[in-house]
């Protein structure tokens, strides 16, 4: 079986889908702005030493911390 | 008159737009720096006269920090209840506007949505069914452009004619019996409003004790999970907006490859920070060189209207209540304007061109290996200007710790107000020395900020270890596209800010030379009422102008303030001041710019014939009265300097601290701890260079 990846395995540039039931992982700040389940997600930039990093969730640049990222899963289907 | 208010995500524009709706005329009940409470303003529609009240960017109404608590509590305000909502959103970003917009929707008040920038929509030919979205929400839609003022008269037009009737209903549905209980003691209305209430009663001060602790019981008896219920609230409005997004925007998606291509140089691992730092570098050589002109104008304008008031009023009481108290009051407020405009200048320009928050994205990392928050370093810069905006700044900090952190550290940061007791000392210091082109005074000066920066940077190392809260590990914050600032609106807040800077710092500053002024010119008993009595016995042979000096003397060191200094220089003693200098730290106490007035009204009280000398070579002849020697030594001025780089003299920022952390004790143990280091460090200075 495929590891489970999450934002924070993110590539450059490289576009994903936020998984299934990940609303639990998510703070409600990030869902409020518009990420959830089955949201489309780009990996924008990482700050300089990786951390954080800033993801595009339709049009709109949203930083955080890698270790907020670690806890949402994507797919990349 | 009516109420309306104006509610946004950050970033849209709205400050704007609340500017270009009310011009001047508008009043901050706040401090200068970035919104982060209301603002009044009125719109004149030519009929009608309308208050608007302009609020915090947020993306949520359920708060997630302090200021997003602001918007919450204009909204459930029922003892003015709102007449009606502007609601500006940014059509580039439709998606997550509107989520807040259904919101506000649900609170079945009448509303107008104003969709803001659409030049730049177009420009990335896109387009907006604006008609689409009139239906789905039953309200007016006004397109706008600020930046090219269009629309402005369609909606000044828009508020004079709006409903005052809601036509919309909501939908939204209560799951939890929780909600429709409280609906039902509260008697309230609306849905949405009953379940605000549950979710943030805490934030709010509409209930009392035994309303509280009502709701409480319910919620409590009802097992009301609030992350997840907010959650799934939150959820259910996306999957709303995606359902109606496709019919409303031609194109839903946008790459602003601009944005990307300046965030690849801002953000780089190195270019980043060199810039970073070279803006900072920039903006303080601005800071000093481009003020220097205008403040020498201003010391000697004063000085010379001082002067002038003194020969034509008679000589009397109030002659010199106003040539030596109030006019030398006010020049040390209307000193400050120049380097206080072209700060604030800076830091607008730097927020509202979207740099800041790459700054904090990319010191986040940096920043939090001292308990601290990349937007720590808003406040901190803020700091650099006046603590009590930045502390304010720190609102939008969501980790409590963090944000607690930045609050108590930021007074650390030199802030405008130490910077003419610092000129002052270090002239003392040093006498001025150009060689070569450099500046030995303005090296110290550079020394002083790095000292306030490093402390800064030490008392969050230490106090991360000491604070032990619970962590809400979150840290979010959205990189806007970039924008270039408009000068208007540059113009317009550097004048509102700067304005009411001086009027809040200088009721402080004015009030307290006029009580000086009073407790120096009054004085119990006889040594004070008739000191001639005591100064010719021992004094007969001087002449007359030493004659009037030692009298003057005299009678301020037996005045009420000489009194009160006399009665700490036990204390201050071991730090190298006399009572005299007592004084001062005293008034400093209410603001720390109050040192270089009082010492002017110390100094040209005792010394009446010397009106006419700056302060400076009036404290540089002052001797001391203990020693005989002059008081401002090299090892006096030095742990004066070092006293004021660490004290917490500053009434305001006490007063902004508790409101911010809602309580008395980090303000005391702020206090306490500041000027302890101040006076251990001005104890140790003094000791070991004397």
């Amino acid at each position: 079986m495929q590891k489970k990846r999450t934002i924070a395995d993110l590539n450059s540039n490289e576009v994903a889908y936020i998984a299934k039931n990940q609303n639990g992982n998510i703070p409600l700040k990030l869902i409020q702005m518009g990420c959830v389940s089955n949201t489309k997600v780009v990996l924008k930039m990482k700050a300089p030493s990786s951390d954080p990093i800033c993801i595009q969730i339709g049009g709109n640049d949203i930083a955080l911390r890698v270790e907020q990222a670690k806890k949402i899963d994507i797919t990349t289907l | 008159m009516k109420k309306f208010v104006l509610i946004g995500n950050p970033n849209t524009g709205k400050t704007s737009l609340f500017n270009s709706l009310t011009g001047l005329n508008q009043s901050t009940g706040n401090y200068p720096g970035i919104t982060v409470d209301r603002k009044v303003g009125k719109i004149n529609t030519g009929k009608e006269t309308v208050n608007l009240i302009d609020l915090p960017g947020t993306y949520s109404l359920e708060p997630n920090s302090a200021d997003e608590e602001i918007v919450l509590n204009e909204i459930l305000n029922i003892v003015e209840p709102i007449d009606a909502i502007i609601y500006v959103a940014d059509p580039s970003n439709l998606r997550r506007n509107l989520f807040l917009f259904s919101q506000i929707r649900d609170l079945e008040i009448p509303c107008i949505l104003v969709l803001n920038r659409i030049d730049n929509l177009k420009e990335n030919g896109r387009s907006v069914a604006h008609q689409k979205l009139s239906d789905t929400f039953k309200c007016p839609v006004v397109l706008t452009s600020i930046k090219k003022g269009l629309g402005l008269d369609k909606l000044k037009e828009c508020i004079l004619q709006l409903n005052t009737n809601c036509s919309y209903q909501s939908k939204f549905e209560l799951k939890n019996e929780a909600y429709k209980e409280l609906k039902k003691i509260n008697s309230i209305k609306n849905n949405y409003w009953a379940w605000l209430i549950a979710h943030h009663h805490h934030t709010h001060k509409i209930f009392s004790e035994i309303e509280l602790s009502h709701i409480k019981f319910v919620l409590k008896d009802q097992k009301l999970d609030a992350e997840t219920a907010l959650k799934e609230e939150a959820i259910e409005r996306y999957t709303f907006i995606d359902s109606i997004l496709k019919d409303v925007l031609n194109k839903i998606e946008l790459n602003s490859s601009t944005t990307s291509k300046i965030d690849k140089i801002l953000t780089h691992k190195y270019y980043g920070y060199v810039l970073f730092f070279s803006i900072l570098f920039f903006m303080f050589q601005a800071i000093y060189s481009w003020s220097s002109v205008p403040m020498d104008f201003i010391d000697a304008s004063f000085s010379n209207i001082a002067n002038w008031v003194s020969k034509v009023l008679p000589e009397n009481r109030l002659n010199q209540l106003i040539s030596e108290a109030l006019i030398p009051g006010i020049g040390g407020v209307v000193i400050f304007i120049p380097q206080i405009a072209i700060l604030f200048g800076f830091i607008s320009i730097l927020e509202q061109s979207g740099y800041m928050s790459r700054v904090v994205f990319i010191m986040d990392r940096f920043m939090r290996r001292f308990g601290l928050n990349g937007k720590s370093i808003v406040p901190l810069i803020s700091g650099v200007a006046c603590a009590i905006p930045a502390i304010m700044a720190a609102r939008n900090i969501e980790n409590t710790k963090e944000r607690l952190i930045t609050i108590l550290v930021v007074p650390f940061m030199t802030c405008a107000a130490r910077l003419p007791v610092y000129t002052i000392l270090i002239a003392l210091m040093i006498p001025t020395n150009n060689t070569n082109g450099f500046n030995l005074q303005g090296l110290v000066l550079l020394l002083m900020y790095l000292l306030g920066f490093v402390s800064s940077i030490i008392a969050s190392i230490v106090l991360s270890k000491l604070i032990k809260q619970d962590v809400n590990d979150v840290f979010i914050i959205e990189l806007p596209e970039y924008q270039i600032p408009q000068l208007k609106n540059l113009l317009h807040t550097l004048l509102t800010k700067t304005k009411s800077f001086v009027f809040d710092a200088g009721k402080i500053i004015v009030a307290v030379s006029i009580i000086l002024w009073v407790l120096a010119s009054f004085g119990p008993g006889d040594r004070f009422n008739n000191a001639e009595n005591y100064v010719s016995q021992f004094d007969s042979n001087a002449n007359s102008i030493e004659y009037e000096d030692a009298l003057a003397a005299y009678k301020l060191e037996h005045s009420f303030l000489g009194y009160i200094g006399k009665g700490i220089e036990p204390a201050i003693k071991p730090l190298g001041y006399d009572w005299k200098i007592g004084i001062g730290l005293i008034s400093s106490f209410a603001a720390r710019e109050v040192f270089v007035g009082t010492m002017a009204s110390i100094y040209s009280v005792g010394s009446k014939l010397e009106n006419k000398k700056t302060i400076l070579e009036k404290l540089r002849q002052a001797k001391n009265n203990n020693t005989g020697k002059r008081t401002y030594t090299f090892a006096v001025s030095l742990s004066l300097l070092i006293f004021y780089a660490f004290a917490m003299q500053c009434a305001s920022t006490i007063a902004i601290v508790k409101r911010e952390t809602n309580s008395w004790k980090w303000p005391i143990f702020q206090t306490l701890g500041m000027t302890t280091i101040a006076y251990l460090g001005a104890f140790l200075t003094y000791t070991m260079l004397n």
